[in-house]
């Protein structure tokens, strides 16, 4: 049919099929600003638009449900001039936009809500974003924003004086925009999906319906015959070579225990087939016409199962070793089934799959036995964890596209140079035969650190010629995308009856799923990031990862330390009720002060050996003394509803700053023909702000306009090596890069202004804005880029530099919070909570609060509400963003806030230490402390859903 | 795929084009007929009523009209609307659909766990079809498809209360539930108590409803009980039988006694 409509304020008429979704149809007239995140669910938000001036779902509208009516879109948002509203500049100022991928929506949102209400209520705000799904930001600076423009609206330029750090620095701790944030919230193509070219083909991947099964046979005749297939993979037409989704370091401490597509399929949604086809509807139709036979075999879908007399084995193939083969390798092979895919190691890590364990590694310091008999109160608890999903807004997406004898591949992804050694491996060609162009990410948290879908697809593109667009369904990212690993953690304390720790043991059970992705390292973070929070002589910690049939697990912000501190933090309080003492003044007594030395550390290596460390910067003190001071410690107020009982609770919290001796950054700067920069970074900004912190970095180093530093990071052809975005490296390591090559280039740039005005270079030094100055005449960096481009010049002036360290940097918090518990429903309500978080020295205010606050609420999330569910089958039975449970802008505590507490690291780049990813260890730990505070009873079980709670009341059976 | 797109002008037309086609589903807000690519099975022919039904609110010889193709967020927001019906609207989670969804499109689509069927149930609103008028309660029990045209409720009488419970704000609900008293706290001439979320469709617990009318059922306790018995919803992934059986009988007898308390 002809569809009429008014869009963003021009009359339009196209024809389209009725029944098109309303998405389809706006990116045919050129919107691109209206995107997918849940296949038409209706709950996240990120399709957005204006219908005859209300906010409605584009998702769950049909092409001809705009016939006849007013349609606008972010793009009606921008003034004549170009510039963004007001409403845009005020979320981008307000840290609103981190990953972005919706942030169009948010825009329209508030729009919306101020043409409605001029003055809106913190009650206004939630509803008007009641339909927003946002991940990144905790929703917290979305209320700060509006306040913002109704201030600005009312002739006053700012609210609030924006709180600084970094002493005299010009940007370092000072507040600046995103350097991406205008470009997303205008809604530009940014992401991968934007850069698809009309002659794309679809891959579309058929999954398995079985938790546990042998393909007997597969026939793919039918699906090849179908018009407009081009063609069907399956087992027995790609590469047959073992590999790790992990997107590690390499030699990676994982497993290579899986193959393009096998003849086995170890969870529900594993691949089967795939199709790659001219257009999505004939592939999925293609997709129904592979026949498949499968032996189905039992499954196992946890720690107890898996490690049963007996059971299934998940990877029944040999087992191999790169170096350093155990000992009995002969014996674990003894039953191994050669028709099964093989598992490589690429060291030992413990693995034994014979027994259904993937990794495995215990250590300790001091005399554990020793300290528990010196103990006059000793507890032995057990806690458990559940899977999480990451839900990145974007979900998993690649485009990969053949060029010349090369491919490129446009990726989301965290990891850009792992993501092309992984890929050339599995097509066997070099690395210099792949690109990888790390497009902005619609958010990422861990799970865009492993290669899920990239490789598959460069292998369709790579076989056939053709360009190739990959995108994960909602579904698959539930049951086929990297997870939180569920983990079960006996924690044993023994203490002196002054509190004083004297014995800390750690048993960590993990459940990895059907792959090995991050098995050793997941769980040994949670130790290495929970026991050194408390200083005892012994300690000790064993690590278990068994396969199981779940979805496959891997990373997610954090690692494991949201888990082992949440059961380390719960048995100190739990210790404190034993001894009669108030948690705080436990706490207090046994926790990390900057100076020492942490002990424990040479033997929590995650892969390498470790070795002992000081603690150089701890913010602990202040975040301790500020957070009682604001909750108000001990003084909770009593609920006038005899039904809801009031608790409070808190934790500390630690994670690291990448990883020392593992990790390495790059960084390249030139200089242009008229002075300005351009910075090429290995680092992969997911939406983080990383590309402003590596910004911010050279032009506080060369003393020049942020304006005229340009950053193209992630880009494996134009930008040095780096490790990639996680283990909480940005800052820290790639942020590092950026200052080294721009401390390299001042020295070049003296030495060259030096030549020119016939002095020593020492005798120089660059005043703001851009000028060299000491000489016999000032020279602004334009002259000087004149005098060293032109005929008779020097070359262009290019830095490059790299940032290795083996010098630990941890950032800590002190997390509080107040609950309400209505005992009569079980339901958790957080009334308050606050986070006072040390980061070092913050680069991006900002946007470094932003992340902690979504860090919070993400974990609110997992500890409330989220929950991954299966039947007795195996099969995930809750595989969409509503029924899994993620927290909105309608579960942001009343009294929500973020402080960070300044403590200058000396090894960190001016001072900074990670920050986003801390964020997320502190929220299961203080709110299990507080409805313990409030009702008495343990929440030892996540999630502390009502239903749990009630149980745990004795309320129900 | 829809393949045959239809807006008539009026419900004559609209049933008319109904009763023509195969596979033809009458599409309001939309919310729920386009969301059936992922649930059900795919109409490939639908009518479009908005330009068919009416959307606005008047008062009429002590009732509330309301054009079934209202958006639910103008029923939360029209001052007119009891608050009960009200709150039940504004249950709907999210502004963007209850921007886009109808009261007609709600009654239709007869969800269990629908926020407006309940105290639509409870506070005996009636539908007006092509087919003549019918209460509420009749029309979803026997599973009519008559394309709603108004919705009546009656106004000024006795004391209502819509409740919801769920694990988050957007999380499906455990608990949706509307409830109805008339008469006093202490002689209740007439009670509506209904759940959603217990079973296949909402559900009247008319012993509740005996109890409270007799007197039988007089202190929280006893409410709670017989609320307990008179349900068994099914275990799901929002909870086991047990569970939603408890949260159940608490928030819905607490709402009985938050209506006794209103009436004074």
């Amino acid at each position: 049919m002809t569809i009429h409509l008014t869009l963003n304020g021009r009359r339009r008429s196209i024809d389209a099929p009725a029944g098109e979704n309303a998405i389809r149809l706006l990116k045919k007239l050129g919107v691109d600003s209206v995107r997918n995140s849940d296949d038409g669910h209706g709950f996240a938000g990120s399709d957005t638009i204006l219908y005859d001036g209300r906010i409605v779902g584009a998702n769950i509208l049909v092409a001809a449900q705009l016939d006849g009516h007013e349609i606008r879109t972010v793009e009606s948002l921008r003034g004549p001039d170009g510039c963004l509203s007001d409403v845009q500049v005020a979320l981008v100022e307000s840290g609103c936009v981190q990953s972005g991928y919706n942030a169009p929506a948010a825009a329209l949102m508030v729009t919306e809500l101020l043409e409605r209400i001029p003055n809106p209520t913190r009650r206004d705000v939630q509803d008007a974003l009641s339909g927003l799904f946002n991940r990144a930001t905790g929703y917290e600076q979305f209320f700060e924003a509006v306040k913002l423009i109704v201030a600005r609206r009312s002739g006053h330029d700012q609210i609030d004086t924006p709180v600084e750090f970094g002493g005299t620095s010009r940007y370092v701790g000072k507040r600046s925009n995103k350097v991406d944030a205008a470009q997303l919230v205008a809604g530009e193509k940014a992401f991968v999906e934007d850069r698809i070219q009309a002659d794309a083909c679809i891959l579309k991947v058929l999954r398995s319906p079985h938790a546990h099964a042998n393909i007997q046979s597969i026939d793919s005749s039918a699906a090849e015959a179908l018009d407009g297939v081009v063609a069907v993979f399956t087992h027995k037409n790609v590469p047959q070579k073992p590999y790790s989704q992990a997107g590690q370091g390499f030699p990676e401490p994982s497993p290579y225990d899986r193959v393009l597509l096998d003849t086995k399929v170890r969870h529900h949604g594993d691949r089967v087939a795939a199709v790659l086809a001219e257009d999505e509807e004939t592939a999925l139709e293609a997709l129904k016409l592979i026949k498949v036979e499968y032996e189905v075999l039992p499954h196992v879908m946890n720690w107890d199962e898996a490690k049963a007399i007996g059971a299934p084995l998940v990877h029944g193939g040999p087992v191999e070793y790169v170096v350093g083969a155990p000992d009995d390798i002969d014996s674990q092979n003894a039953q191994a089934n050669p028709h099964e895919t093989k598992v490589v190691y690429q060291f030992p890590i413990g693995g034994e799959p014979s027994k259904n364990i993937a990794a495995q590694v215990s250590g300790g310091i001091g005399d554990v036995e020793k300290g528990l008999a010196e103990a006059d109160v000793i507890i032995n608890r057990s806690y458990t964890t559940t899977q999480i999903q990451c839900t990145p807004l974007e979900m998993h997406t690649t485009y990969v596209r053949p060029e010349g004898d090369r491919i490129v591949i446009h990726a989301s992804t965290q990891v850009p140079y792992h993501l092309r050694r992984i890929v050339a491996t599995q097509l066997g060609i070099s690395e210099n035969k792949v690109r990888v162009v790390k497009e902005r990410v619609g958010g990422g948290y861990g799970s865009k650190q492993d290669i899920l879908l990239d490789e598959l697809a460069a292998w369709a593109a790579y076989s056939t010629k053709r360009p190739v667009f990959h995108q994960y369904t909602r579904e698959e990212e539930f049951i086929s995308c990297s997870t939180r690993k569920p983990m079960r953690v006996q924690v044993e304390l023994g203490a002196k009856s002054d509190g004083t720790l004297t014995a800390m043991r750690m048993n960590v059970e993990s459940n990895q799923g059907a792959y090995g992705a991050h098995a050793l390292t997941v769980p040994m973070n949670g130790v290495s990031k929970s026991l050194p929070l408390y200083l005892c002589e012994n300690a000790s910690f064993n690590v278990t990862a068994y396969y199981s049939n779940i979805p496959p697990t891997g990373a997610y912000q954090g690692y494991g330390a949201p888990k082992a501190n949440y059961a380390l933090q719960v048995a100190m309080k739990e210790l404190a009720d034993e001894l009669g003492m108030d948690h705080m003044d436990l706490v207090e007594k046994n926790r990390v002060r900057q100076g020492v030395m942490l002990e424990i550390l040479k033997c929590l290596g995650e892969g390498r050996e470790g070795a002992a460390a000081p603690v150089d910067s701890c913010g602990l003190d202040e975040a301790l003394s500020r957070g009682r001071e604001l909750i108000d410690w001990g003084h909770k107020p009593e609920s006038s509803d005899p039904d809801v009982k009031i608790g409070e609770g808190m934790c500390i919290l630690q994670q690291g700053s990448g990883l020392p001796g593992l990790d390495q950054a790059n960084c390249t700067i030139k200089m242009l023909g008229d002075g300005t920069f351009v910075v090429q970074s290995g680092g992969a900004d997911l939406g983080t702000g990383l590309d402003t912190v590596v910004t911010k970095m050279v032009a506080e180093v060369l003393n020049t306009e942020l304006s005229t530093v340009s950053v193209r990071s992630g880009d494996t052809d134009l930008a040095p090596f780096d490790t990639g975005a996680y283990a909480s490296s940005g800052t820290y390591f790639s942020g590092g890069a950026a200052r080294n090559a721009a401390e390299k280039l001042r020295e070049k740039i003296l030495m060259e202004a030096a030549a020119i005005l016939d002095c020593v270079p020492e005798d120089l030094s660059i005043e703001f804005p851009g000028c060299i100055v000491g000489g016999k005449e000032e020279l602004d960096f334009a002259k000087l880029s004149w005098h060293t481009q032109g005929g008779e010049g020097s070359g262009q002036l290019v830095a490059t530099s790299s940032f290795t360290t083996d010098k630990f940097s941890f950032p800590y918090g002190a997390h509080f919070c107040r609950v309400a518990v209505n005992i009569r429903t079980g339901k958790t309500t957080v009334l308050a909570y606050h986070a006072l978080q040390d980061c070092g020295v913050p680069v991006n205010p900002e946007y470094a609060r932003g992340q902690v606050f979504g860090g919070v609420l993400k974990s609110i999330g997992h500890a409330l509400y989220e929950e991954m569910l299966f039947d007795e089958k195996g099969c995930c039975i809750n595989p969409d963003l509503r029924s899994y449970g993620v927290p909105m802008i309608g579960d942001v505590p009343e009294d929500f806030r973020v402080e960070l507490v300044e403590t200058p690291d000396p090894h960190g780049p001016f001072g900074a230490k990670s920050i986003a990813e801390i964020s997320v260890n502190g929220a299961a730990a203080v709110l299990a402390n507080a409805i313990h505070d409030a009702c008495g009873v343990w929440m030892r079980d996540w999630p502390f859903s009502p239903e749990n709670l009630l149980r745990a009341l004795g309320t129900i059976e | 795929m829809i393949e045959n797109y239809y807006r008539p002008k009026s419900t004559e037309e609209a049933e008319q084009l109904l009763q023509n086609q195969t596979n033809a589903v009458f599409l309001a807000g939309g919310t729920q007929v386009n969301r059936a690519y992922l649930e059900r099975e795919i109409p490939s022919t639908v009518i479009d009523v908005q330009d068919a039904i009416p959307h606005d609110i008047h008062v009429q010889q002590g009732q509330l009209v309301v054009g079934a193709m209202i958006r639910l967020q103008d029923l939360a927001d029209d001052p007119r609307v009891p608050e009960a019906l009200a709150q039940a609207a504004k249950f709907i989670p999210t502004r963007s659909v209850r921007n886009q969804a109808t009261l007609g499109g709600n009654i239709g689509a007869a969800r269990p766990d629908s926020y407006l069927i309940p105290i639509l149930i409870a506070m005996k609103a009636h539908v007006v079809t092509s087919s003549g008028e019918s209460s509420v309660e009749d029309y979803l029990q026997q599973k009519k498809r008559d394309l709603i045209s108004t919705v009546s409720v009656p106004l000024g009488q006795g004391a209502a209360k819509a409740v919801k419970e769920s694990r988050s704000h957007l999380a499906l609900p455990v608990v949706s539930a509307g409830v109805w008293l008339k008469g006093s706290s202490h002689d209740i001439q007439e009670a509506r108590v209904v759940a959603g979320c217990v079973a296949n469709h909402a559900l009247r617990l008319t012993s509740v409803e005996e109890g409270l009318v007799s007197g039988a059922l007089s202190n929280p306790d006893s409410v709670e009980l017989a609320i307990g018995q008179a349900i068994s919803p099914s275990p799901n992934l929002l909870g086991s039988q047990t569970y939603k059986t408890h949260v159940n009988s608490v928030v819905i007898a607490k709402a009985i006694f938050a209506c006794m308390e209103a009436l004074g």
